[in-house]
């Protein structure tokens, strides 16, 4: 009788813990926050704090993003891209076509494209930001935007020793979106799968006391239903460019606000009818709250201000006029979301990116303004995240699923102008390589995160509820691992 | 042996009367514990042995509780022996009079729920609409007054005959294909020739009598003299019948470059527009989707059209990231693989989407090519990967009952490396664009015949398969191409997983969200051996048998299991709409016919063709917060069930009911400004003398039969608080666009 091959999943989760090195008390915080959630009690925090997750989903070539330019560095990084994209002498235009024609066939770009910047504590001072990202070498050169180099998800420190000898434990499904997407939003990646719930949705739990009402989640998304802030017992408010969705009528029929409540009451014995039921009631209270708080500001957010912008920019412009509503809605933490995808770039890199590049850059421009105009530019914090980095070589003119990858943070409370982490070193079969160019991390995503959260003001008694595997790491300030964010209350 | 006094032992006897409300506060509100539920109680000290006698009763359900407040479903009984549920799948070895389940040992308790009473069987009628709500795009009148056997049969017995008799019918019709529907309606040289007397000779599927309703794009389009099909018989080289087209047939009627002629055609030929007003209105991309509606409305093979749409959220082509949203023949001919093979064999639909050129360009292996040391390129891995994780054996090893498959340290096994991708990549190069040709769509080339091969861009290295042997070497030239793909793909075809895999995922798009390892094994069996009930085509990939084996399941039919809470699940909001749709019978009030949603991926993020991205619009684990989640469920739907689209979607009905197919005010929903179809309530508001006549008819009609009592107080209650209607036909609009809200239409259990 062979009893093992059956599985429970409360069975595997213990079982992942146990076989990960220092997590043997994950299973038990997670459980034990249905218990203390809220644990943060006593006063509300005096300040307003607003974390901004903008995922790059598909996986964004970001060696692309943030490039070398010291003489042997970059030659390392054009090597191993296969030669540049653009001959000498075309005038760079990634929307014109007739570049592809006079395209070299190799994945890097010129020297010369790249905005210069600067950074002190690399191996060299010498970088460049991609052609299409002007507005974050203005927030970098201010002081307003920083990068971390070679993220990606990790259980414990790992060499390349160990992963070519699988001597630590390795983040379930390497390689593959679904997995590494989830892992970046649960931050447990010994766990296949989103039964460990979300890390922005275990914070909002943590930190529940610090808004003034509950009708509305700390979290809301402008792209859906996602995992990072889907908590133990707490889902995101989602809403998008469109404007509030209401039920129609609803309001204005006595008879239909009577029979939508009966209806949709929570009687049901069924698993799916009770969850929809709810989920549907919920979101109909919601929306008449959320609307009444987005109609009072002064200028009221109109679906038809951003018809002509584009779809990354029209849910940032939704976003700041959510932010705008801090007080109506009685908020003084907020967490949103925003996806956009499109970065699996299999079958060509460099024009798409280019053009995705450009989208990005008007509408972090634009929210970035906004945020300024509120006066809240040291309440923000915008980072962004992408299932993994892509392989330094080419597979012809794209590129292929691979790991560590380069992210920014812009806020101004940052210490930017800056590039943290280790700029690893790109050459072919170069010390971080696991082949092809797939670059083993040299920055958990765990301390980039965890630099997120101790702005937030997560205290340190429960970093491991959100971030289970930060003491797996040997870092030096939990709350700022990395010294990007200023740990402080701002007014 | 440990004496059972060292555990909480609960009967729980509900009491219950043939009112489903009454029953639910039984359930919910009265437990009642007793000793001596649980007849054996044996452990050794590791596992924990239930002993269960057979039960006598109409639903009997184990449940199992760590810390006495979360309890957990472990193994139910419906009058077919005792069996595990998901997710804990634990042993249950079935057994007369007594079987025995085993589980961990643990500070534990069980809990028996007994259903007492006989649970009163449906009508023939509702089993039957129950039924289309899951074989179907929606019941109608005349399919439920037309099943087999509706009058005389007893539906509930045990081998469901009368359903197998539908499904036989179902597959004999003729199937509808999207494509010729489409060419029917359409013609690349129309415009041009009209002048002329009518059609013109050796076009492929016009019929002049239907006039030109559709658009048709083409650019430029030349003959490759090369051209050559790489595989007759495989992907789109198919006439309007779906039959394969031999080039040899036409010879007498050649092209200047020697080459079979299938139709004449205009140089630099532009977009055409139909000359019947307003087609256009359809939209960039709206074509394709016209024909899409117009088949899961109204066409007569409606099981084979939802074989096809499941299949499309398994070999995902979605609109997004394609660069070819505005084009329609590639999309057509792409979906008339599953079309085509619904009930055919799974390996020929792996082989047809491999070798599609709308394929082969969404996931990038179009053009690819071998690794070239001298510019440091290797292949492009991405159909090498997701051909393995999506379309064959997915990321884990399964049993062929689709629970995990456990190493010595009980972690779970991937079925693949990162260097199987690598590897496999080598086997999808040497693929290419073919060449255009005349009275096809072209828009940056031919994606409607099956890729060509070029041998000399191709990896004709030996390859190491997943279990260590090897593949090739073959010869280096086109033969040896298609047998290094034919190899791989049958190695996974033949890989163990496949089965289970695809059968979970079936099962999920037409009747349970979490179906129960016997359930998928008795599909992934028939599906393995090509047989249901020992008739079939005896070829492992069965599509029909798999079919069969999942709507005829008892799990899927047996109508006890309404009554456990696990059972079921969220309908797809695109099914729910276009159930609305059948049953009501909408239909174009204008010359072009055609049903025109806006790009309902939007609203309510789910429409043909509109998948953001491979992994479909959901992910079959998904597990929204809550009950489903703490249970360890799953529920698909959810994903795309939230605060924007879920009110999107009942707004939609509303607007649908209320007025017709229109635009809403943000833009939504229907594609003009004027409502351009109508919903059908004649027959409804024929019933409205009585409120209790019309209400068990919509219950027939929209619920299956489903809607409990205390829905149906809520709806009477409703419509005599709204006091006199103007109209009886205002009456029915209300009362259907109530029910159009109530769990019983929207979930299906």
């Amino acid at each position: 009788m062979n009893l093992d091959k059956k599985i429970s999943r409360r069975k595997f989760i213990a079982q992942a813990n146990c076989a990960a090195v220092g997590t043997a008390s994950l299973l038990s915080s997670l459980l034990s926050l249905r218990l203390t959630a809220g644990a943060v009690s006593g006063s509300r925090f005096p300040d307003y704090k607003a974390i901004v997750c903008l995922f790059f989903s598909g996986g964004n070539d970001s060696f692309n993003m943030l490039v070398p330019r010291e003489d042997n560095a970059y030659n390392e990084y054009k090597q191993v891209r296969g030669g540049n994209y653009l001959s000498e002498g075309v005038i760079y235009d990634p929307y014109n076509l007739d570049n592809i024609a006079n395209g070299l066939g190799g994945l890097a770009h010129r020297k010369d494209d790249l905005l210069p910047i600067n950074s002190t504590n690399q191996p060299y001072s010498e970088f460049g930001i991609h052609p299409d990202l002007p507005y974050l070498k203005t927030l970098y050169d201010n002081g307003d935007l920083a990068f971390v180099s070679n993220v990606g998800s990790l259980i414990e420190p790992t060499s390349l020793n160990d992963y070519n000898n699988a001597s630590v434990s390795l983040p379930e499904g390497l390689f593959s979106h679904a997995d590494h997407q989830i892992h970046w939003q649960t931050l447990v990646p010994q766990v296949r799968g989103t039964a460990p719930k979300g890390w922005g949705g275990r914070m909002a739990e943590v930190m529940a006391h610090a808004n003034q009402q509950d009708n509305i989640s700390m979290n809301i998304s402008l792209s859906g239903t996602n995992v990072l802030q889907t908590g133990n017992s707490t889902v995101p408010y989602i809403t998008d460019p469109s404007g509030i969705v209401e039920l129609n009528n609803y309001n204005l029929d006595p008879t239909l606000t009577l029979s939508v409540n009966d209806i949709l009451s929570d009687h049901y014995h069924n698993i799916y009818a009770k969850t929809l039921a709810k989920s549907n009631k919920k979101s109909i209270d919601t929306s008449i709250f959320f609307k009444e708080a987005l109609e009072s500001l002064d200028q009221p957010y109109n679906p038809s201000d951003v018809s002509n912008l584009s779809d990354t920019a029209s849910r940032f412009s939704m976003l700041s006029k959510i932010i705008e509503a801090r007080m109506a809605l009685g908020m003084n933490r907020q967490i949103f979301f925003i996806d956009r995808g499109g970065w699996d770039h299999h079958n060509e890199v460099v024009i798409p990116q280019s053009q995705l590049f450009r989208e990005i850059n008007e509408a972090i421009e634009l929210f970035w303004r906004n945020i300024v105009g509120l006066g809240l530019e040291n309440n923000v914090v915008l980072y962004t995240a992408s299932d993994f980095g892509r392989t330094l070589s080419s597979n012809g003119s794209g590129s292929d699923h691979a790991w560590g990858g380069n992210h920014f943070i812009i806020s101004g409370n940052a210490n930017g102008g800056k590039i943290y982490g280790q700029y690893p070193n790109l050459s072919i079969g170069g010390p971080d390589d696991v082949g092809r160019g797939r670059l083993l991390p040299t920055t958990p995503v765990d301390a980039y995160m965890a630099e997120i959260a101790g702005w937030f003001g997560v205290p340190q008694s429960e970093l491991s509820t959100v971030i289970p595997n930060i003491n797996n790491f040997n870092l030096n300030n939990l709350l700022s691992p990395l010294g990007i964010l200023n740990n402080n209350i701002i007014i | 042996m440990i004496s059972s006094s060292n555990y909480s032992l609960f009967r729980f006897t509900p009491i219950l009367t043939c009112k489903i409300i009454c029953f639910l506060f039984a359930f919910l509100g009265t437990s009642k514990a007793e000793d001596g539920g649980l007849n054996q109680f044996i452990t050794d000290g590791t596992m924990v042995h239930l002993w269960l006698d057979n039960s006598s009763y109409p639903l009997e359900v184990i449940e199992y509780s760590d810390g006495l407040s979360e309890w957990m479903p472990i193994s139910r009984n419906y009058g077919n022996g005792w069996e595990s549920i998901s997710p804990n799948a634990y042993d249950v070895y079935p057994a007369d009079p007594v079987s025995v389940l085993i589980l961990p040992q643990g500070n534990n308790g069980f809990f028996r729920k007994r259903y007492e009473k006989t649970i009163s069987i449906p009508g023939n009628s509702a089993l039957v609409s129950r039924f289309l709500m899951q074989a179907t795009f929606g019941p109608t009148r005349s399919d439920i007054a037309n099943f087999p056997n509706l009058a005389t049969a007893d539906l509930t017995e045990s081998s469901y005959t009368s359903f197998e008799s539908w499904i036989d019918q179902q597959i004999a019709l003729p199937p509808f294909y999207h494509r010729a529907f489409w060419r029917q309606r359409s013609d690349p040289d129309y415009q041009d020739y009209t002048w002329r007397d009518g059609a013109l000779p050796n076009e492929v599927g016009h019929d002049s009598s239907l006039g030109q309703r559709f658009a048709f794009y083409r650019g430029p389009t030349r003959y490759d003299a090369n051209w050559n099909n790489p595989l007759p018989g495989y992907g789109g080289f198919f006439d309007i019948d779906g039959n394969p087209i031999d080039p040899s047939d036409h010879a007498g009627n050649l092209d200047y470059a020697g080459v079979p002629k299938i139709g004449l055609h205009a140089e630099n030929s532009i977009r055409h527009k139909g000359h019947v007003w307003d087609v256009s209105g359809l939209g960039w991309g709206g074509d394709k989707k016209a024909v899409w509606y117009e088949a899961a409305i109204n066409a007569e093979d409606q099981l084979r059209q939802r074989v096809a749409w499941a299949l499309s959220q398994y070999f995902v082509v979605g609109e997004a990231g394609s660069g070819q949203e505005g084009t329609t023949e590639r999309w057509l001919n792409y979906y008339d693989i599953f079309v085509r093979n619904a009930f055919g064999n799974f390996r020929d639909i792996l082989s047809e989407v491999t070798w599609s050129p709308h394929m082969g360009n969404y996931l990038s292996y179009i053009e690819n090519k071998k690794a070239d040391p001298s510019k440091g390129t290797f292949p492009d891995e991405n159909y090498a990967r997701e051909v393995m994780q999506l379309f064959t054996i997915g990321l884990w090893e399964l049993n062929e009952d689709g629970t995990l498959e456990l190493n010595s340290n009980g972690k779970g096994i991937p079925t693949y490396s990162i260097e199987d991708v690598a590897e496999f990549a080598k086997v999808f190069t040497g693929l290419r664009r073919p060449g255009d040709r005349s009275n096809i769509e072209v828009f940056f080339g031919n994606y409607v015949d099956p890729m060509r091969i070029q041998p000399v861009r191709h990896d004709f290295s030996t390859k190491t398969l997943l279990d260590g042997t090897t593949l090739g070497p073959f010869p280096n030239n086109k033969e040896g191409v298609r047998s290094d793909v034919k190899g791989l793909l049958d190695h996974l075809f033949e890989h163990k997983n496949l089965p289970p895999f695809f059968a979970k995922f079936m099962i999920q798009r037409f009747t349970v969200s979490n179906p129960s390892p016997s359930y998928i094994q008795s599909v992934s069996s028939a599906f393995k051996s090509g047989l249901y009930n020992g008739v079939g085509s005896g070829n492992r990939g069965d599509m029909a048998a798999l079919i069969k084996a999942i709507l005829l399941h008892p799990e899927a039919r047996s109508h006890r299991l309404s009554f456990d809470p696990i059972h079921g699940k969220l309908r797809e909001p695109l099914i729910r709409l276009m159930h609305l749709c059948r049953s009501f019978n909408l239909e174009s009030n204008r010359v072009y016919e055609w049903i025109c949603f806006k790009n309902l991926g939007d609203s309510i993020l789910q429409a043909p063709y509109e998948q953001s991205s491979v992994f479909n619009f959901y992910s079959p684990s998904y597990s929204p917060n809550g009950t489903i989640s703490d249970m360890g469920l799953s529920a698909p739907e959810f994903q795309i069930s939230n605060d924007v689209s879920a009110l999107k979607l009942l707004n939609h009905f509303n607007l649908l009911i209320d007025q017709g197919l229109i635009q809403d005010p943000s833009g939504d929903f229907g594609s003009r400004w004027y409502v351009d179809a109508n919903l059908d309530f004649s027959y409804e508001v024929s019933l409205s003398y009585d409120i209790d006549t019309l209400i068990s008819w919509l219950d027939l009609i929209m619920c299956g039969g489903a809607l409990g009592e205390s829905t149906k107080v809520i709806l009477i209650d409703a419509m005599n608080a709204t006091g006199e209607f103007p109209t009886d036909y205002m009456k029915v609009k209300y009362l259907i666009f109530l029910i159009s809200m109530t769990v019983e239409f929207n979930t299906l259990y």
